[in-house]
């Protein structure tokens, strides 16, 4: 998509969006946001005193931050991201990457470039073929490993695989708004360690 | 089919962040021995900061661009040879004792205005520019 037709917001729109979305809790998310990028993708520790390589998790936050003021800075680019936290995240993790990947001396466990490719091939993989079904049963098997009920296993394939909205999910389970929460809310906290462990066994 | 989950995961710790809800990230922070409280008594340091120097920033560029703005009315009024703002900067230069010799107006940068009116009241010029049009 060239620039001349993209939806680019202009300063003052930064400005205000900026000032709407920063508040203490969205800035204090980006910075675990930030821990669990670095901890996740370079399996390392994250040191709260001292940072990444002498770089604090504030300081990438920030520069990322900044960067929006700046005269010829970063963009809002709204027709992508309607809601600007998610291009201040967006933004957040192409500093990262970017600073990180100059960091030669750790070796990365995988790129995340070439995993998003390979995830984009694989919406197109089917549901009742066998690498679905093998995936799916070890996903369910590690869920259950982590003490995962039989409403969690059964909320994981709409709501991870199929990315089902909340009110279809709801209609096709039958369950009301208050226990769709409960079950999403006990699943959620699996759902990191899922992933960890479906990337060692890759 | 792994790294479309995973991604999806990513996706959903995402999602909830822009909803103000950070508890699959906490679930994840803690798991791997991370202090919550540590983070977070950090975090809201590092904020407090963070929020001086872009509120900052913001107030500069604002000042920056009203005085663009109002610059830009003084050179078009000097085109024009209109009384009171001519009248207005004339006073500034004598009263100021500006070191440049202005002596004919209409040869004046923008930039050369910016520093003769730059530390005026600026609101109050605007103001006076809007009475005048009406």
């Amino acid at each position: 998509m060239d620039s001349t037709h993209r939806n680019i917001a202009d300063s003052e729109e930064i400005v205000k969006a900026i000032k709407e979305a920063l508040s203490s809790k969205f800035y204090t998310d980006l910075i675990k946001y930030c821990i669990f990028y670095i901890s996740k993708t370079y399996k390392t520790k994250y040191d709260c005193e001292r940072g990444f390589r002498g770089k604090m998790a504030e300081d990438y936050v920030n520069e990322t931050l900044q960067s929006f003021l700046e005269s010829n800075g970063r963009k809002w680019y709204k027709d992508k991201y309607p809601n600007f936290k998610e291009q201040i995240i967006s933004s957040l993790q192409s500093v990262l990457y970017n600073d990180l990947k100059s960091k030669k001396e750790l070796e990365k466990t995988y790129s995340t470039n070439d995993d998003d490719k390979i995830a984009e091939y694989e919406t197109t993989i089917d549901n009742n073929s066998d690498e679905y079904k093998e995936t799916l049963y070890l996903c369910i098997n590690i869920l259950e490993r982590l003490g995962a009920d039989d409403d969690e296993i059964l909320l994981f394939e709409p709501y991870i695989i199929d990315q089902m909205k909340r009110q279809d999910i709801e209609k096709l389970y039958g369950i009301s708004a208050s226990d769709l929460t409960n079950i999403k809310k006990r699943l959620n906290r699996k759902l990191p360690l899922l992933a960890k462990e479906l990337k060692n066994e890759k | 089919m792994k790294n479309k989950i995973i991604k999806n995961i990513d996706q959903q710790i995402i999602n909830q962040l822009i909803d103000d809800d950070s508890s699959i990230l906490d679930s994840y922070l803690e798991n791997e021995g991370y202090n919550i409280d540590e983070i977070e008594t950090i975090a809201l340091r590092s904020y407090k900061k963070l929020s001086f120097i872009l509120n900052g920033t913001i107030n500069q560029q604002k000042d920056q661009a009203l005085l663009e703005k109002i610059s830009l009315l003084f050179k078009d009024a000097i085109n024009k040879n209109l009384d009171k703002p001519v009248h207005y900067l004339k006073n500034l230069i004598t009263n100021n004792e500006l070191q440049v010799q202005y002596r004919n107006l209409d040869k004046l940068s923008i930039e050369e205005i910016q520093n003769i009116i730059k530390d005026q009241n600026l609101i109050e010029l605007l103001e006076k520019f809007d009475n005048d049009k009406e």
